[in-house]
Formats: C-alpha cells, sequence, structure tokens
C-alpha cells in the first residue's frame, strides 16, 4: 500500500512517467538485453574453447559434424574447413561409435553415456580417448553431443605405474626373505635371554626367601641383662641401630623395664616360652609389642648362660584389633541412639534384638520384646499381609511399606518400615513411627475441604450478584448494548430486543453498526474509535434499523470500561429511543413552516394589492432570472465599496439610456439598497441588467432576511428600520422605482429596482398610491 | 493551446498495426517473423464462441506453428488468471503470444508476457516503469472497438485480495503488432457494442483534456470525438453493417494512440474503483460517470471541452462557456441513455454507503495523476453522489 499513497502524493512525477522521457521508458527495448544473452554466448564458447576435451556435436542420423570447438582442431589436427564437409565416422573409431550410436538410437535413453575409444587424427593414427556422448532434440531434429578427453598421457602414466608395481612386488619378495631370515635368529636369541631369566627369578626368589626369614629379630642377652647379639631387621620394628645396642642393657629397650626380671624368672623356671607377648619400646619412646619364641642357653655345667630367641611385631595385628573393637562400638552406638526402632530377628520371625527407639516405641522393655515374634505386634487381619512381605524381603524387595504396629497398652501405632535379610539369614527392620506426619495430612485435607466449601460459597455469592445485574439489564426500559474491544456485540437487553426483533443469540459476535442505518456506519465507528481510546462518556444520535427494516432514532450514551491495564475491556452503549419525539419536532417544524408560508402568501398578496403591483415579495424562482441574466456583478465587501459599486451601477444605467432627473431618483433607491445589505448583512453583491424597456439594479445579501411579521412595516413604513440608523429603506426604494422585487428568506434578501427607460404614462391605478407615499421626495408626479 | 507547450518534448508510441478486412488473417506471417515456434493463444470463452479464435488458430496451423489456447479469461482479468497463463506458457515451452478478444484477454496477455520474462509476481509490476525486462514477442487481434489495448502501454488487472483494479503503465508492453479487423465486431452483442462504443468517447475526452496531452494526441482524440456520436447509434441497429463497424473501430485505435501516449483522468480512476471494489462492466461505468466528470472538470478545460463539443456536432458557436459545459454535458448525458446505458449508478447497484471506499480507490489510482483538475477525495466523492 506504500507505492499507492507515495502515488498518491506525486501526481506531477506519475504524469511524467506517462508521458515517458525517462530511460528506463523505452519501447520493447530488446537490445541491451539481446546483447546482454549474446555476451553470455560468447562468453560459454570461449570456454568451450579454453577446454583441453574436444566437444564436438553431429546431426543425427547422417552423423553430419555441426559444430566443435578449437580443441577438437588441434586434437586431430584438422582444420575448421575440414571438419565441415566431415562425419563424426570420418573420425571416430568405427566399431565403437556404432555401437554408440545404436544405444543412443533408443532414443528414451537421455542420459549421458560414457565410454573408451579412439579418434582418427589427420594422419590416420588413433588417439585414445575417453568420450562422453548424450543424444538431445533442439528444434525437432536430434543431435549428439560428445565431450573428448585424449587419454593418451593417462594411458602412458598407467602403463608406467603398472610397471613400477611389478618391480615394486619383486622387491617385496627379496625383502620378505631377508626378513624372514632375521626373525628366525631373533626368535633364537629370545629363547637364551628367557633362560638366562628365569634363572635370575629363581635367586631372587631365594634371596627373597632369605631376606624375610631375616624380617622377625633374632636376639640374644646374657643373664645379666646385656644384649648381645640382635639381627639388623631390629631397626625396621623399633628403630635401633643394632650395632649400637650390642653391650647395652636390654632394659633399654623394654617399655616397662620391671618386665625384664619377670621375664627372666619365668625362663630361668621353664628353660623357653612360645608366643609370649612383650611390650619393647622404639627409639623415640613408643610402644610396640612383640610376640617372643625363646629358650634358656645353658653351658655345659648346667648354669644359665643366655636367653636367645626370636621377636616377631604384633603392633599391626593389636591395632586392627582395636579398630575393630571401636568399629563395632561405634555400630552400637549407632543403632542405640537412633531415632528410628531398629528390630533384628532371626530367619523364623523370632526377635533377637531391638536398639531402645524401638523398644519405647512400642512400649516395652528390651527385654520383653526378646521374647516376641513379629506377628505379636501387627494387627490381626494384617498377617496374610506380613506372611508375603517377609517372604518378599527374603527375595530381596527392599520397598518400604506401610504398617500399624500394636503398642504394649494396645493402641497402635502408624509406621514406615524397610526391611533387609542379613547375610546370616536374619531379619532387620527400620521402623519409623509417623502417626504425627499421618495427623499432619489429615488436617491438610481438612484444611483443603474446608477451602473448597469456601470457593464453592463465593462462587455462589458472585453468580447471584451477575444474576441480579443481568434482571436489572432485563427489565431496563432503556437500551443497553455491551460490545467488546473489538465492536463486536456481547449484551443485548430485552429492551433492545423488543426494539429491533432480535434476539440476543442473533447479534451476539456481530457489530454494532451491522445494526445502524448504513449512511451512519462509518460516523458511528469513528466515534467507537473515540470511546477505545479513552474519549467518553460520548452521546450521539443514530438510526436503528429493525429486523423489519424499521429504522428508530436513538439517543445513545456510551462509555467505555477499562480492565486493569487501562485499555478498554467494554463499550457500553445505553439508548433511548426517541423517534416519536424526533417525528413531533418534525411536525411542529413543517407546521411553522406552512404558518410562515401562509403567513407570507398574505403578505405578498396584501403588499402587491396595497402597491399596486408595485412591490412583489417573491420567491427565488421569480429572482433567478434576472441574476442569471445579469451583466455587471460587482462585490461590496464594505461600507467602503457602496460609492463604488453604486456609481457602476449608475454607469449601467446611464449606459443604458436611463438619463436625467429618472437616473438620479432611481440611484437614491440603490444607494439605499446598498448600504441596506452592507448595514443588514456586513456585504452583498449587485447585478444590473435591462429587461423589456427597463433596466434593473439587484443587490442580493446574506443576512438574516426580514421576518414576516415585520415585513409590511418594513418595506411600507417610511423610515422604519430594525435598526436606529438604517434610513429610509424600502419606501425610499418603492418610491424611486417602478417595480420592486423582494426576496426574502432565513438565507439572504435579494431586492430587485426596475425602473422604465421612459416614463410611465399616469394610469388611474397609479392614483390609489398610499397616503404614505404623498411625503416621499423625489416622488414621481402623479398629476 | 499555449503556442509554448506545443515545443515542449512529448513521446508517442504505438505498435507498428494492420487495419482492414482481413487483417487478422495475417497472424501466420507475423509469427512466423517474430521467430514463433510455439504460440500462446489467450482468449475468452466468449470469443471461442464466436468463432474468430478457431479462425485465428486454423491460420497458425496451416503455417505449421504449433500452437496451445489459454481461454481461463474473465472480465475483469485478475492477478491468478495472468499467474495461471504464465504457468502453461513455462509448461508449454512457448515463445511468443497471441491475443485475441476485447481488453480483457488482450491486458492478461500483456500479463503473462512480463511475468515469464521477468520472473516476477503481476502484482509487482504496478505503477509506471516497473517493467525491467520486456515481455516477449506479441501479437493483438481485438475483437471489440473500445478498450485499443492493442495499441496502448497500458494493462489492468484486478487483485481480488486487495478489491482493486491494478494498473500497469509501460512501454515495454505496448504490443509488437495490432491486427485490427473491423469484421471480428460483427459478432459483439448490442450491450457490449455500447459499452465498447461509449469508453472510446471517454478514452478521447480523458486524452484531450490530459495534462500529458500533446498536438500528436489530441489531432487522433479529436478524431474518435467526431466519429463516436455519428456511428456509434447505427453499429447497434445495423450490427452488421460493415461501414460503421469500421468507423468505430477506427475510432477506437484513434482513441486509444491517443490515451495511450497522453493519459486518462477521473473518469477512469474512478471506473476502475468502480471495478476492482464491485466488478461493475467498465465501459458502463465510464459511460454513467463522464458528463459529471465533465461537468467538474469543464472550469480547467473550458477550450478544450469547447473543441470536443464543436467536434462532437454540437452548436457551441459563440456560447458561453456556461452554457458550453451544460451542452456538453447533456449531449453525453443524451448519447449514453441513447444507447440503452443506465443513466445512474444506483441502477446498476451502487449503493450511497460504498462511496466513501469507492473514492478512497479512486484516489490511489494512477489514471487521476493526468486528470485535467486535482481532485481532493471530497470532490470524487461528491461525483460519485452526484452519478448516483
Amino acid at each position: 500500500m506504500s507505492k499507492r499513497s507515495d502515488a498518491k502524493r506525486d501526481w506531477s512525477t506519475l504524469r511524467d512517467k506517462i508521458i515517458g522521457l525517462g530511460e528506463s521508458s523505452a519501447s520493447k527495448s530488446y537490445y541491451p538485453e539481446l546483447q546482454r544473452r549474446l555476451a553470455d554466448l560468447e562468453r560459454f564458447r570461449a570456454l568451450l574453447d579454453q577446454s583441453n576435451d574436444a566437444i564436438l556435436l553431429a546431426k543425427l542420423p547422417s552423423g553430419q559434424l555441426v559444430d566443435w570447438n578449437e580443441s577438437t582442431c588441434n586434437i586431430l589436427d584438422y582444420t575448421n574447413a575440414d571438419l565441415v564437409n566431415m562425419t563424426i565416422y570420418d573420425i571416430a573409431d568405427t566399431s565403437a561409435w556404432k555401437k554408440v550410436s545404436e544405444l543412443l538410437s533408443a532414443e528414451a535413453s537421455a542420459a549421458p553415456t560414457t565410454l573408451t575409444t579412439s579418434l582418427r587424427k589427420r594422419d590416420g593414427s588413433l588417439i585414445p580417448t575417453e568420450m562422453t556422448v548424450v543424444v538431445m532434440s533442439i528444434d525437432g531434429h536430434t543431435y549428439a553431443a560428445a565431450v573428448a578427453r585424449d587419454i593418451t598421457e593417462r594411458n602412458k602414466a598407467e602403463q608406467e605405474l603398472a610397471r613400477y608395481r611389478e618391480r615394486l612386488e619383486e622387491l617385496v619378495v627379496d625383502r620378505t626373505a631377508d626378513l624372514r631370515r632375521a626373525n628366525d635368529q631373533l626368535r633364537q636369541e629370545i629363547a637364551e635371554r628367557e633362560r638366562a631369566e628365569e634363572a635370575l627369578r629363581d635367586s631372587e626368589r631365594k634371596y627373597r626367601q632369605i631376606y624375610e626369614s631375616f624380617y622377625d629379630v633374632y636376639f640374644r642377652t646374657s643373664v645379666d641383662g646385656r644384649i648381645e647379639i640382635v639381627s639388623p631387621s631390629i631397626q625396621q620394628h623399633a628403630g635401633y641401630d643394632p650395632e649400637w645396642l650390642v653391650g647395652r642393657p636390654v632394659t633399654d629397650v623394654y617399655y616397662n623395664a620391671k618386665d625384664r626380671q619377670f621375664f627372666l624368672d619365668m625362663m630361668l623356671a621353664k628353660g623357653e616360652v612360645e608366643n609370649y607377648e612383650m611390650r619393647l619400646k622404639t627409639l623415640d619412646g613408643q610402644p610396640v609389642d612383640m610376640l617372643v619364641n625363646a629358650r634358656l642357653r645353658r653351658k655345659p655345667d648346667g648354669t644359665p648362660e643366655a636367653i636367645e630367641g626370636v621377636l616377631h611385631d604384633i603392633t599391626d595385628r593389636k591395632r586392627a584389633e582395636e579398630a575393630l573393637r571401636e568399629s563395632e562400638e561405634r555400630y552400637r552406638t549407632l543403632v542405640e541412639q537412633a531415632l528410628d526402632g531398629i528390630f533384628l530377628a532371626d530367619s523364623d520371625g523370632r526377635y533377637i534384638d531391638v536398639n531402645p527407639s524401638g523398644a519405647a516405641m512400642l512400649g516395652y522393655s528390651r527385654d520383653e520384646i526378646l521374647s516376641m515374634h513379629i506377628s505379636d505386634i501387627v494387627r490381626p487381619e494384617e498377617l496374610d499381609r506380613l506372611a508375603v512381605h517377609i517372604s518378599n524381603v527374603k527375595r530381596g524387595d527392599r520397598t518400604i511399606t506401610e504398617w500399624d504396629l500394636k503398642r504394649k497398652d494396645g493402641s497402635y501405632i502408624t509406621t514406615e518400615l524397610s526391611a533387609v535379610q542379613l547375610q546370616n539369614g536374619n531379619i532387620q527392620a527400620i521402623v519409623r513411627d509417623i502417626t504425627e506426619r499421618k495427623r499432619a495430612e489429615e488436617e491438610l485435607q481438612k484444611y483443603r475441604d474446608h477451602l473448597e466449601d469456601l470457593v464453592e460459597q463465593r462462587t455462589g455469592e458472585l453468580r447471584e450478584e451477575q444474576e441480579f445485574t443481568s434482571a436489572i439489564l432485563y427489565t431496563s426500559t432503556a437500551i443497553v448494548i455491551v460490545l467488546g474491544p473489538d465492536g463486536k456485540i456481547v449484551r443485548f437487553n430485552r429492551a433492545a430486543e423488543q426494539l429491533t426483533g432480535y434476539s440476543q443469540d442473533e447479534v451476539y459476535g456481530r457489530y454494532l453498526w451491522d445494526l445502524l442505518a448504513p449512511e451512519q456506519i462509518w460516523q458511528v465507528k469513528s466515534l467507537f474509535e473515540e470511546l477505545t481510546s479513552g474519549k467518553f462518556p460520548i452521546q450521539f444520535e443514530s438510526h436503528i434499523v429493525g429486523k423489519d427494516g424499521s429504522r428508530r432514532l436513538i439517543a445513545w450514551s456510551s462509555t467505555s470500561l477499562l480492565d486493569a491495564d487501562g485499555k478498554t475491556k467494554y463499550v457500553i452503549d445505553t439508548g433511548i429511543d426517541i423517534t416519536e419525539r424526533e417525528r413531533a419536532e418534525e411536525n411542529r417544524r413543517n407546521f411553522e413552516k406552512q404558518i410562515e408560508a401562509q403567513k407570507r402568501q398574505f403578505y405578498k398578496d396584501t403588499i402587491l394589492s396595497v402597491t399596486s403591483g408595485k412591490l412583489d415579495i417573491c420567491d427565488a424562482a421569480d429572482v433567478r432570472p434576472y441574476i442569471s441574466a445579469s451583466q455587471i456583478k460587482e462585490e461590496v465587501c464594505g461600507p467602503d465599496d457602496v460609492g463604488y459599486t453604486r456609481r457602476q451601477a449608475q454607469q449601467f444605467c446611464e449606459e443604458h439610456g436611463l438619463v436625467g432627473d429618472r437616473l438620479h431618483t432611481f440611484m437614491v433607491g440603490v444607494g439605499e439598497a446598498i448600504t441596506n445589505a452592507v448595514k443588514h448583512a456586513g456585504s452583498g453583491r449587485v447585478y444590473a441588467g435591462t429587461i423589456d424597456g427597463s433596466v434593473w439594479v439587484g443587490v442580493a445579501d446574506r443576512g438574516k432576511g426580514i421576518e414576516s411579521l415585520i415585513l409590511p412595516k418594513a418595506t411600507l413604513l417610511r423610515g422604519f428600520s430594525t435598526k436606529p440608523s438604517m434610513g429610509l429603506g424600502y419606501s425610499i426604494m418603492l418610491e424611486v422605482s417602478d417595480q420592486v422585487l423582494l426576496k426574502t428568506g432565513p438565507h439572504g434578501t435579494t431586492v430587485i429596482l426596475v425602473k422604465k427607460l421612459e416614463e410611465p404614462r399616469v394610469t388611474l391605478e397609479s392614483l390609489h398610491l398610499p397616503d404614505t407615499w404623498m411625503n416621499a421626495p423625489g416622488q414621481v408626479s402623479h398629476g | 493551446m499555449n503556442p509554448a507547450m506545443e515545443l515542449e518534448l512529448r513521446k508517442f508510441v504505438a505498435p507498428e498495426f494492420v487495419f482492414g478486412s482481413g487483417a487478422r488473417h495475417l497472424v501466420a506471417q507475423y509469427a512466423a517473423n517474430f521467430g514463433a515456434r510455439k504460440v500462446l493463444v489467450v482468449t475468452d470463452p466468449g470469443v471461442i464462441k464466436a468463432g474468430w479464435t478457431k479462425d485465428v488458430t486454423d491460420t497458425l496451423e496451416s503455417a505449421e506453428i504449433s500452437h496451445i489456447v489459454f481461454s481461463d479469461v474473465t472480465s475483469n482479468p485478475r492477478a491468478e488468471e495472468v499467474m495461471a497463463g504464465a504457468e502453461v506458457y513455462r509448461q508449454e515451452r512457448c515463445n511468443a503470444i497471441v491475443a485475441v478478444g476485447g481488453g480483457s484477454p488482450i491486458d492478461c496477455a500483456k500479463g503473462i508476457g512480463i511475468v515469464v520474462t521477468n520472473e516476477k509476481h503481476i502484482l509487482d509490476f504496478e505503477g509506471v516503469d516497473e517493467v525491467p525486462i520486456p515481455a516477449p514477442p506479441l501479437i493483438c487481434i481485438p475483437t471489440t472497438s473500445g478498450s485499443a489495448a492493442e495499441v496502448s502501454q497500458f494493462a489492468i488487472i484486478t487483485d481480488l485480495a486487495r478489491r482493486v483494479k491494478i494498473a500497469i503503465i509501460s512501454k515495454t508492453i505496448v504490443p509488437d503488432a495490432a491486427l485490427i479487423d473491423p469484421v471480428t465486431l460483427t459478432t459483439m452483442p448490442s450491450d457490449l457494442t455500447a459499452y465498447t462504443g461509449l469508453d472510446v468517447l471517454v478514452h478521447a475526452l480523458e486524452a484531450f483534456v490530459s495534462n500529458a496531452q500533446s498536438p500528436i494526441t489530441s489531432m487522433f482524440a479529436l478524431e474518435a470525438c467526431r466519429l463516436v456520436p455519428h456511428y456509434l447509434a447505427a453499429t447497434i441497429r445495423e450490427p452488421e453493417n460493415m461501414i460503421p463497424r469500421g468507423k468505430m473501430m477506427r475510432a477506437s485505435l484513434s482513441a486509444g494512440l491517443a490515451f495511450s501516449n497522453a493519459g486518462l483522468g477521473l473518469a477512469h480512476a474512478m471506473a476502475h474503483s468502480l471495478g476492482g471494489l464491485l466488478d461493475k462492466p467498465h465501459g458502463e461505468s465510464n459511460a454513467i460517470l463522464m458528463p459529471y466528470v465533465v461537468s467538474y472538470n469543464f472550469a480547467e478545460a473550458a477550450d478544450e471541452y469547447t473543441e470536443i463539443a464543436d467536434a462532437m456536432g454540437l452548436d457551441v458557436a459563440k456560447k458561453s462557456s456556461e452554457d458550453v459545459k451544460i451542452i456538453l454535458v447533456n449531449a453525453l448525458k443524451e448519447l449514453v441513455q441513447s444507447v440503452g446505458v443506465a443513466p445512474k449508478l444506483s441502477d446498476i447497484g451502487v449503493k450511497h454507503s460504498d462511496i466513501p471506499e469507492l473514492a478512497r480507490h479512486a484516489m490511489d489510482d494512477l489514471d487521476i495523476a493526468t486528470n485535467p483538475r486535482a481532485p481532493s477525495q471530497r470532490d470524487v466523492e461528491v461525483v460519485y453522489e452526484q452519478a448516483l
């Protein structure tokens, strides 16, 4: 649409384009297009010529060559002139080409075919080529287009390649034999090395055994408490340098020095100990637990000489035992302190342990529980479910389930339970009391139900209110039509239905203006736009057209109802049928018009007879012939123009034969008429012309006219004026003219003064002039 | 005319045309000269029924020029019809177009031509000089004496979506050859004869007072103004008499050469709006509107209208311009009624409520640019109201 609107704004540019002197405005400018396409073609031709392939076109079935590129000449060593008279069969390897042409004559096969064939040069030698051929139909003729590539070089390269390949294969065979030999040798060497490595591994194993046997500490102490020998492994276990220890008192290495005496006494008494636990201390004072195997060595005479034995470090074992105990302790505490009840039953369902929470949960002591069976605390009606559940748990099902468990006081608690079968077959269950949670959930549900009641109650109230509003709409005698923001009807009350004959279902979804008189649609649409753009309320009147086509005049009062964003949600039109009122008004106006017309006719007749036909209060139709035949037309825009226009009129009258006193007295009347127009209406227009031996001057204004009631006075009473300064008024005009035509009405007054060129013969009628005329100056003598 | 204006630059574009009985039989010769291999023959069912299409295709066949007939064309041709015709042209691999018929098939053929060469939608060419590449060779054989589309640079296409008639004005759609054969007019029904004949007069009148007229276009326009009042009634009385038919064909050609180069005016803008919005026949709308448009324009081109009135054989010697206006307007009204065309728009079903929309569309019409008086939208509404 924008193009069209622009066009409207610039009609003169469009006109220039239609005249068409611009450069794009040529008729059938084929030449640039033709030249462009020729250039395209030439470019393409150059491309073909530059190709190294021979490209040629032959007419079928004759095979006559019709077109070819430069490479064709170069490859075949022919000139263009030679090729003009040749066929494809002259240059192609005949047998191969025949096969192709047979293939191609099947016509339907328009797909290109590629073949390897030879082309014959001028000297008869053959050039191997790869040729792609396609059959095409141009202007009803069949052609074969062929693209041939010289593959001499390619063939040569391929042969070269084949030779290389053969040589390569020989090389590979030689090399493979060499490799095989080298491989065998290598394999022997590897076998020998493996044997050597095995021997090494044996000796290492032995060495390790020796080393490991020295892991324990060998010692010998004298009976008087000196260290005589200690193996180097002492350093590993207690950090002492063995050489430094030799000769030192053995109590230096005891954690408690007193233990030495006890050990010595035992050795002296028993002669030997086995797996005796002893606590030594390390170089930095830490305890180290050792297991001792030792015996008493005696001199040949039987006196004790020394104690010798082996120390085995058991610190790590001790530490592990300690850790285990601690872990058990921790687990125990966990179970004891857990808030959830933890029950342990054997595979038959007898309780074998329970934690304090579990016992407390059911109100029993631990001992009481241990005398019970799982089935004792389940509701009797759930025993079957329990059996199923236990067998599920044994199969590995770890589902959390809900159970009511019986307390010692007979009441039940609701619990959530997770059970598992342990490796030893026992069943462990973790039980959580969810009675409180259940209660909270029930409470919540109750609250929810209450909320729904509230909602229902509120909905009921709203419905009631809506019904109340609808009832008001329904019983209102005023028309109420509610429109959506798009102008479509959404409410249509009973009064509207009765007035239009449409039911509300018939009008829902239609536009308000569909119901209005067609000529008012545009106006009402624009009012609707004002309403929706925030200008309201608006009052207007329009005709509504009923289903039967009858029209009723409605006085509307319209307003907009806005939503929270300030946008129009509804437009409410309230209307009252004022057809009857309007009709009465119309009747009254018509009646007044009639009265006015009768009055006018009465005055016209009266005045005409009183002035002996001289003053004619007439209609527009009577005045029009004068004005349309007017020979001058002068505008009077204010008092300053009065003199000029009067002179123009005078000059006209003079030129057309009115002279002397008759002219001058007539001009007094003309001047009066012009002055009247200026004073009465502010401006006017002066006309003049001739008619049947008379001249006439007319003055028209657009003032309010002279009312009927004062018409006789205004025209006949000398000096009467509706304005104080009006002057002599119409009586003067009547006196100086032979006839005066006066047309007056609410849209203006036109007075035409007619003056015969010759003095009229005095007739009897002129003797019956009214008295008022007797004293007028310039009065035509009747004697 | 202002002597200085005579020296203003003006162009005159016309196709090669052959006028006279039997001109239609030259179609094969022209097609061969334009290198036609396969011809798209654009026509309509009425022309086929009258036998003129077969007449033309027989001539083509005798010269072994293959062809395909496209006749899905309604009066007031539509954009969709043009696009469908272009599709047939492409599928059948045509390389030339022959149009046989009145203004509708010829305008449709022009549209098909530029759609296939420019590969655009027909509505993209709306306006003046919006066609970059000329159409393929186009030979026109008119079978009505009215539209003069066979010589003009105009094509009027209806856009049903917007309900407007768009104008394509371009020198590139002037046909390559027009074979103007008055014999083809003998099968025109009397109402079509009346509409098209009055259309000729409106072409001539609007071209003569156009603000883009030139001495050459005026010469042709006046010739048409002379011919139409004298021979239109006779063609209706004696439809098969070749003398008046020939005169009317010549009038159509003259008016066509005039308006194609000088442009049209308000009556056509308003008639296009009626055609687009309410699908009213073009000639009828033009004929009804013309007296009221003359009345509206008169003051701006009083001298030109007086010349026209004189050419039409009206006695306007030494008459005041107001009198000439009354005489001309009344003569136009009488002419319209004398050939049986309804005098008022309300007679053909236009309603008062249609006027604002009609006027808005008329204000957008290209033809309004060359009207001697630049109207306001309210002016246009008033002219519609007067003609209602």
